[in-house]
């Protein structure tokens, strides 16, 4: 048994009075300076963009004209390799056939292979003609990209 | 061809890491919400399972995966059970478009891309709530797939913008076209409804007419238990982390190659949940207003704006 219990009442005089008037927070800018900012930023970020896109398309420029200056070469190659490509066939077919009778290297039993196109003309060989002496793993490399494109 | 094997198997399993850190970041971003949710609420997050709460999404993922996983018997219940698979596949599927300069596939239309997956996203929301048979379900997945398809139109509008300026549909042109700015200078009002926008997509406050949590009993995945609901939230997670990502490739100068891109991404995932515990929810018809009437012109006006500016650019150049 306690003393007398206490009670948690308000002070005498009663609470003082309660400022509840709004403390509006306080603004640096108005609408019109933050609008303007935004104007500015913007532009200066538009001016931004603008020496971007000139260094990317200096950029696109210089790699697009370095692979064509390039190209004529890259062809060359090809066409050098390609060529030699179809003289060791033509050597293979001549050493497969030596002992063939009638038998004329490029031709098909002494038949020409393209019959309406004077035989000076070269037509360059089918897949399958071009690859035929050597592993079959060449082949198939190369027959998507031959066939389909 | 066995260099061409090989580039494809070092791809896929950098993605297959990258999956991997992203579904572990899944499950710690869930205790980063719940910590960083308790703080504004003048309160402790979970701080009792490991060090400050750490081990927390272990004891979760325990929970969950070991209880038992119903069969509400009036649904459908093949696609009620693969639905969230389905989301979980598209949220971790989209992660494969990141820009890194080696590595990841390299998408020459990563835009495209992403976009394909957030549209079908909306579906794995809406049969979610159909099939489980229940009208809480079907209310909330239809408010959300109305939600979804509504700001993803936004969405769309903001990146063509930056389709225009990049002049093409690779994310990997964000790295490039960013190196003297950032395009958050450039374009704040796009950043902020960008953001707005990724928040509806992903239904989170103020935009979570899916869950609803004090309208509908809990929207769309009511019917869910354990295992339905872990794959959903960590869809809806691993989305979130993507969104913050995309955020920062797109705004704050991607370069995913750099630590400061994911501090950057961090504190987007922060944001994301700051906005949570602070923002109430949208009504519905204002939030449908929102996009229609206040997104949508922003974006057509910013779009007409960057054609501008790229033609102007062009003229310049020449």
């Amino acid at each position: 048994m306690a003393a007398t219990p206490t009670q948690d009442l308000p002070p005498k005089g009663g609470y003082a009075p309660v400022n509840f008037t709004r403390i509006p927070a306080r603004s640096y800018f108005n609408g019109y300076q933050l609008f303007a900012g935004f104007g500015v930023v913007s532009a200066v970020a538009c001016y931004m963009y603008y020496k971007t896109y000139s260094l990317v398309r200096r950029e696109d420029i210089e790699m697009r004209s370095g692979r064509l200056a390039v190209e004529p070469l890259l062809l060359a190659e090809r066409d050098r390799e390609f060529l030699k490509q179809i003289r060791r066939n033509r050597d293979e077919e001549a050493r497969l056939m030596a002992n063939v009778e009638g038998w004329e290297v490029g031709t098909y039993h002494g038949e020409r292979i393209y019959k309406t196109i004077p035989s000076e003309r070269f037509i360059d060989p089918v897949i399958n003609e071009y690859f035929a002496h050597g592993p079959s793993k060449a082949y198939t490399d190369n027959a998507f990209f031959s066939l389909f494109s | 061809m066995e260099s061409n094997c090989f580039v494809l198997l070092v791809e896929v399993v950098n993605y297959l890491v990258l999956i991997i850190c992203v579904l572990v970041g899944v499950a710690f971003v869930t205790l980063l919400e719940r910590k960083i949710l308790g703080y504004i609420q003048i309160r402790k997050g979970p701080n009792k399972v490991g060090y400050m709460g750490l081990f927390q999404p272990f004891s979760d993922a325990v929970k969950l995966f070991s209880k038992e996983q119903t069969m509400p018997i009036m649904s459908n219940f093949i696609i009620y059970y693969f639905c969230p698979i389905f989301s979980l596949f598209l949220s971790l599927l989209v992660w494969s478009v990141l820009p890194y300069d080696v590595g990841l596939v390299s998408f020459n239309m990563s835009i495209l891309f992403f976009f394909c997956c957030l549209g079908m996203g909306v579906y794995s929301v809406m049969v979610a709530g159909w099939a489980s048979n229940c009208k809480y379900s079907l209310l909330g997945s239809l408010r959300s797939v109305a939600q979804t398809i509504s700001y993803e139109v936004s969405l769309a509008l903001i990146l063509l913008s930056f389709i225009v300026l990049l002049g093409g549909f690779s994310l990997e042109l964000f790295n490039k076209y960013q190196n003297y700015i950032w395009f958050m200078f450039l374009s704040l009002p796009l950043s902020l409804i960008w953001f707005a926008s990724c928040l509806a997509e992903t239904n989170r406050t103020p935009f979570d007419f899916a869950e609803g949590e004090s309208e509908l009993v809990s929207g769309f995945n009511t019917e869910y238990s354990s295992g339905g609901f872990a794959l959903i939230f960590m869809a809806e997670y691993s989305s979130i982390l993507f969104m913050s990502v995309l955020f920062v490739v797109v705004f704050l100068g991607s370069n995913p190659c750099s630590l400061v891109f994911y501090l950057k991404s961090m504190f987007l995932a922060f944001v994301f949940v700051w906005v949570r515990g602070t923002l109430p929810r949208l009504r519905y018809d204002k939030l449908m207003y929102l996009a229609w009437k206040s997104f949508l012109p922003v974006s057509i006006n910013y779009l007409f704006f960057f054609i501008g500016v790229k033609s102007l650019c062009f003229v310049l150049n020449l």
